[in-house]
């Protein structure tokens, strides 16, 4: 009994320790990494969770930067995502507008938040950074569920760009996917996104998460390490980069 | 003359210098008169000389017979004359020189005396004649007699002691000697006559000093020939010729010139007059033959001692026809013309030959050359006339100056003295230093083989100067008056001739000094190379003083061709040019016309003028042009208009020297009474087409302003928080290389923009471009290019201002900051919406009024500050569609 708490505890401090995937392969560093919060779920059944993504590109020394073309994130079977329980937004509801903006067109559809930091080229201009909030609305892209990332940002002058996040039910569990538009890869570097969804709602008396996980712990054992998602990078002018982002899990309320 | 004795007297009498002719005074021989005074003539005429070599002391004879018929009467023979002599001239060979100051003279008074007459030290000659009515030979001596004040040498000849005869010389202004008897009594008729002067007379038993009296020619090319002219007094002429051959030995005449060429002031780079000393010392030994004779005298100066421009000024000039070259006539060359003088020592004379030096006027004289010297020395009867020809480097100015087959006579010392003082002919190298001046003589003994010749000289002052190039610069307008018309002067000059000379200027004007371009005819491409521009394109004037010293010549001068400065079209790059003209005439000289174009570059930001000046010439014709003074005056009435902006500024160049040595003097500029100036322009703005949420709306700018007000110095036009930025939209900005090469991507167009200005005939017009600037900020810039008579980039910044940080709210901002001070009637500007529209509704335009925050600055510090509503085409029938997405 002692061994296996023993076990479980090295599981928990191994799966902190890999929290954060950095990959770096024919110059470009990435990092990505996905949490669920909190860490302590149920066996069986179902808790809402929030979902807290970040991604960061880089280049190493000497190489240039990456331009993100695409990102898919392959969800562990343990985790669903439920976007027909919540209210939908379009994109044209919020495309373009302000922060405030689209929150007052589509704050019902908000499912999460975060911040947006991308590189900016234009030919023979400086670099220049765009940074903005990220506003995540549940909404539908091209009559498929999707997260809506809203990003406004106000320099060098005030614009707004709308990321959608196409969910799809791949063999083991939900898939994430993103293309940035052909136009917005040429000129923009994505460099940070950090996005952390999780809303819930009250439906038929239950309290339904948008975002919901179990801890697939085999029975007997008090947690778990986990593939939570396999992440999928595409850019444009390298190869696309792959990682597997193992997260541990306890199992709530010390169940065995 | 006897002939069967001519050939023995030849060989026993020498020549004489002078001819020979006499009268009888008293009793004369009678013949049977003139039987037909027509068939007046020279029977004989034959000269002869002891030596034939050149330069030798040798004896000249001439014989001379009338033409008489001898009839048999029945007491005896008669003669039967044609004629009496009055006047008989013999035209000797050129260099064949007597010498009246190797002996004694004898006064006319004694010589006439039938008794106790000329003393034997003053006999230079023998004579032999025959007389009609006179019985028998008579013979006599020649005598050297005191000449006249205007005579260089005059002989009398006394074949007894009552009858006797006198030979005047006469020295033609070429130098030919013509021994002259006339006036020849009518008593006595000339049967023959046999004259000889001698060589040494001191061997022919004249008792004093052992001297040459005649002096054969130095020549060897050409025969010794002398000619005879005969007039009766019934006015009939004959004449006659004979020759010997060439005389001999040339090569064995000594000739030892030597020359000192000095200038009168050592001061480098200013004006000089120049003293030439020519010695050619001359053989005494009448054993030895004489020195020969001068031909050609070549003097060069050194290379960059040059002729004066500043000489020019007063100067004039002498026409063939006041000079009489080769002519006998008086000179009448004006006195303005003279610069210098002349001295010529001769042994031969008792006084030195002083005459002035002129300078002959150019392209009209002897060698229709642009410069001539004439030089007449005179003195004692005689007045030479001498041509020199000067030619000039026509890339260095180095001067080089010739005097070709001058008179066969001997001198000893020739001094050539060119004026000094700050009208003097000459300038001295601008670098200190010693300089040598070349020469080359030739003689007529051997006019093949030169001598060369040399002499320095040191320029050693104002030797600091050497090198240096800090010209003066001024520039401005008559009347400083913010945006009022005004003449504009600019002047350029040189203090120190030493100084590198400019080369080329360039001026840049200040902001907002321009010109009003509109209704100027624009001189013709090929009239423009000429400087020949129609007058209605002529702009201004300038002034061009050049030369050494303190005391430049100024061009134009009064009563010459004017200046002129016209407005001319594209050159070199640039969109306009002036072309000025100076016709470089002074003085006596004209150099031709020059044309300078002068670039008028037109800067594409600012609008500032820069003039570009083509390089001046350095050298026209040979003649440095050594700059003191450049003015430009650009007075055409409004035409330049003053900037409405009364900040400080400058007037800036960059003058280059002709060592490529650059000057960067500017001169302050500030217009004054801008707040004189109103500042209220107008400025309207509307969105059309997509009025949707996410739709791309067109916009126009309208700008318009009244004339006499300050122009528009900035343009803040803040748009109103509805529109974003498109960031589909700002990928394709044109490049600076590709808009340099007018090659920016269609993509990169976002409309269009025109410009009136009154300046103008025509507005400026073109495309809106969006434009990538290096990364100075952050976002490309809007750039309206602004094409037509000139190019004009209307730079916009694109950025945004937070107008409520707690909501996140920021607005578009387009800044026009760099506005030309120009007057502007008119501005439109219109930027395409939809599919390539760089705005983006984040609203629909009709839900709520759009309005502009619009700042502009006055360039007189006026601001004018509106927030009006933007016109959109809500409401209008032809609404775009709103762009959709998702």
């Amino acid at each position: 009994m002692t061994r296996i708490a023993i076990v479980a505890v090295f599981l928990l401090l191994l799966a902190t320790a890999a929290s954060a995937e950095t990959i770096q392969r024919d110059g470009a560093r990435v990092g990505i990494d996905a949490q669920l919060m909190p860490q302590a779920l149920p066996r069986e059944g179902e808790k809402p969770v929030r979902l807290r993504l970040m991604l960061t590109v880089g280049a190493a020394p000497g190489a240039e930067l990456p331009r993100l073309r695409a990102l898919e994130l392959r969800l562990s079977r343990s985790v669903r995502l439920r976007p027909a329980a919540f209210p939908r937004c379009r994109i044209g509801q919020i495309q373009p507008s302000t922060s405030a903006g689209a929150l007052a067109t589509c704050g019902d559809a908000l499912v999460g938040e975060g911040r947006f930091a991308a590189e900016i080229l234009l030919p023979e201009q400086a670099p220049f950074p765009s940074r903005g909030k990220v506003l995540a609305f549940n909404g539908v892209y091209r009559g498929r569920p999707a997260i809506l990332a809203h990003v406004y940002g106000i320099r060098p002058a005030p614009n707004a760009y709308t990321l959608p996040f196409l969910i799809s039910a791949g063999a083991g569990g939900n898939v994430l996917r993103a293309s940035l538009p052909r136009a917005t890869v040429e000129t923009g570097f994505v460099r940070q996104l950090r996005m952390t969804i999780g809303a819930t709602r009250r439906s038929g008396g239950k309290r339904v998460g948008y975002v919901s996980a179990r801890c697939p712990a085999t029975a007997g054992s008090g947690s778990a390490l986990y593939p939570l998602a396999r992440a999928s990078l595409e850019f444009a002018d390298s190869a696309a980069i792959r990682g597997k982002l193992m997260r541990g899990c306890s199992v709530a309320g010390g169940e065995r | 003359m006897k002939k069967a004795r001519i050939s023995l007297v030849r060989l026993a009498l020498a020549a004489i210098a002078a001819a020979a002719a006499f009268g009888a005074v008293g009793t004369s021989a009678l013949a049977a008169g003139p039987f037909d005074p027509s068939e007046y003539a020279i029977t004989g005429f034959e000269v002869g000389s002891s030596d034939p070599r050149a330069g030798a002391p040798s004896d000249f004879f001439n014989g001379i017979e009338m033409k008489a018929d001898e009839f048999t009467k029945p007491f005896g023979k008669e003669w039967i004359t044609y004629g009496t002599s009055k006047r008989l001239d013999i035209k000797l060979p050129p260099g064949l020189v007597g010498d009246p100051t190797a002996y004694p003279t004898c006064s006319i008074e004694r010589f006439v005396r039938a008794f106790d007459s000329c003393p034997p030290e003053s006999a230079v000659g023998s004579v032999e004649t025959e007389v009609f009515g006179i019985v028998g030979l008579l013979n006599g001596d020649v005598y050297n007699l005191t000449p006249g004040e205007d005579q260089p040498a005059l002989f009398g000849l006394k074949p007894s002691f009552n009858l006797y005869a006198f030979i005047h010389v006469e020295v033609s202004a070429d130098g030919e000697i013509t021994a002259v008897s006339d006036d020849l009594p009518v008593g006595g008729v000339l049967a023959w006559s046999d004259v000889t002067m001698f060589g040494v007379p001191a061997d022919n038993g004249n008792p004093g000093p052992r001297r040459a009296f005649m002096t054969n020619p130095t020549t060897c090319a050409s025969p010794y020939t002398v000619q005879l002219d005969a007039v009766s007094y019934e006015n009939y002429t004959d004449s006659a010729e004979d020759s010997e051959p060439p005389r001999t030995n040339c090569e064995d005449l000594p000739f030892e010139p030597s020359i000192s060429v000095e200038p009168t002031s050592d001061v480098a780079g200013g004006p000089t007059g120049l003293n030439v000393d020519l010695t050619v010392p001359q053989t005494e030994d009448p054993d030895q033959l004489a020195t020969a004779h001068v031909k050609d005298v070549t003097v060069a100066l050194p290379e960059g001692m040059v002729l004066s421009a500043s000489s020019a000024a007063g100067l004039g000039s002498c026409s063939p026809e006041q000079f009489g070259y080769h002519e006998e006539t008086p000179i009448t060359c004006p006195l303005d013309s003279k610069v210098g003088e002349v001295e010529v020592e001769t042994h031969i004379l008792e006084e030195p030959l002083k005459g002035p030096v002129y300078v002959a006027k150019q392209d009209d004289n002897p060698f229709d050359s642009l410069i001539a010297l004439y030089m007449a020395p005179a003195g004692s009867g005689v007045e030479l006339k001498l041509a020199g020809k000067v030619d000039l480097d026509p890339s260095t100015g180095r001067l080089t100056s010739t005097f070709l087959n001058n008179p066969q006579q001997p001198f000893t010392e020739l001094h050539v003295r060119l004026k000094d003082g700050p009208r003097a002919p000459l300038a001295l190298p601008a670098t200190c230093g010693t300089y040598k001046t070349e020469a080359d003589l030739t003689s007529w003994a051997m006019p093949d083989e030169g001598v060369p010749l040399s002499d320095t000289f040191t320029v050693d002052q104002n030797c600091g100067k050497q090198g240096q190039f800090t010209p003066g610069f001024s520039a401005g307008t008559v009347d400083p008056s913010a945006g009022a018309f005004s003449p504009f002067t600019l002047r350029v000059t040189r203090a120190e001739n030493a100084q590198q000379n400019l080369a080329r200027i360039e001026a840049t004007l200040p902001q907002g000094l321009l010109a009003k371009l509109a209704g100027v005819p624009l001189c013709g491409e090929a009239e423009a190379a000429t400087g020949n521009c129609p007058a209605a394109s002529q702009v201004g004037t300038t002034t061009v003083g050049a030369g050494a010293g303190d005391q430049p010549v100024f061009v134009p001068q009064p009563g010459r061709a004017p200046t002129a400065a016209y407005l001319a079209g594209p050159y070199k790059g640039a969109p306009y040019s002036l072309v000025v003209k100076v016709p470089a005439q002074a003085g006596p000289f004209d150099l031709g016309t020059v044309a300078v174009r002068n670039a008028l570059h037109v800067d594409l930001t600012t609008t500032q003028v820069t003039a570009k000046s083509d390089p001046l010439p350095q050298i026209l014709q040979g003649v440095p042009i050594s700059y003191r003074d450049v003015r430009v005056d650009i007075d055409r009435p409004g035409f330049i208009v003053n900037p409405t902006s009364c900040e400080p500024m400058a007037i800036t160049s960059m003058l280059v020297s002709a060592a490529g040595t650059v000057a960067s003097p500017s001169d302050r500029f500030q217009a004054s009474g801008c707040r004189n100036l109103g500042f209220g322009p107008k400025l309207k703005l509307s969105l059309s087409g997509q009025m949707k949420k996410s739709g791309n709306p067109a916009l126009k700018a309208v700008l318009t302003q009244p004339s006499g007000q300050a122009n528009i110095g900035a343009v803040t036009v803040m748009l109103p928080a509805s529109q974003f930025i498109d960031n589909e939209h700002v990928n394709n900005p044109c490049t600076r290389a590709q808009y340099a090469a007018n090659a920016c991507p269609p993509a990169s167009i976002l409309g269009t923009a025109t410009a009136y200005s009154p300046l103008l005939d025509q507005p400026l017009t073109g495309n809106v471009y969006f434009r990538a600037n290096g990364g100075e900020r952050e976002l490309p810039d809007i750039v309206a290019a602004l094409r037509g008579a000139i190019s004009v980039d209307l730079v916009g910044y694109v950025d945004s201002v937070v107008t409520n940080k707690k909501k996140g709210i920021s607005r578009v901002r387009n800044r026009f900051m760099l506005v030309p001070d120009a007057p502007v009637s008119r501005f439109e500007m219109t930027l395409k919406g939809g599919k390539v529209g760089l705005l983006e509704n984040s609203q629909n335009l009709c839900a709520r009024k759009q309005r502009v925050a619009i700042a502009m600055d006055g360039q007189n510090g006026r601001v004018h500050d509106t927030n009006p509503v933007i016109k959109t085409s809500c409401g209008s029938k032809s609404k775009g569609k709103a762009k959709r997405r998702g």
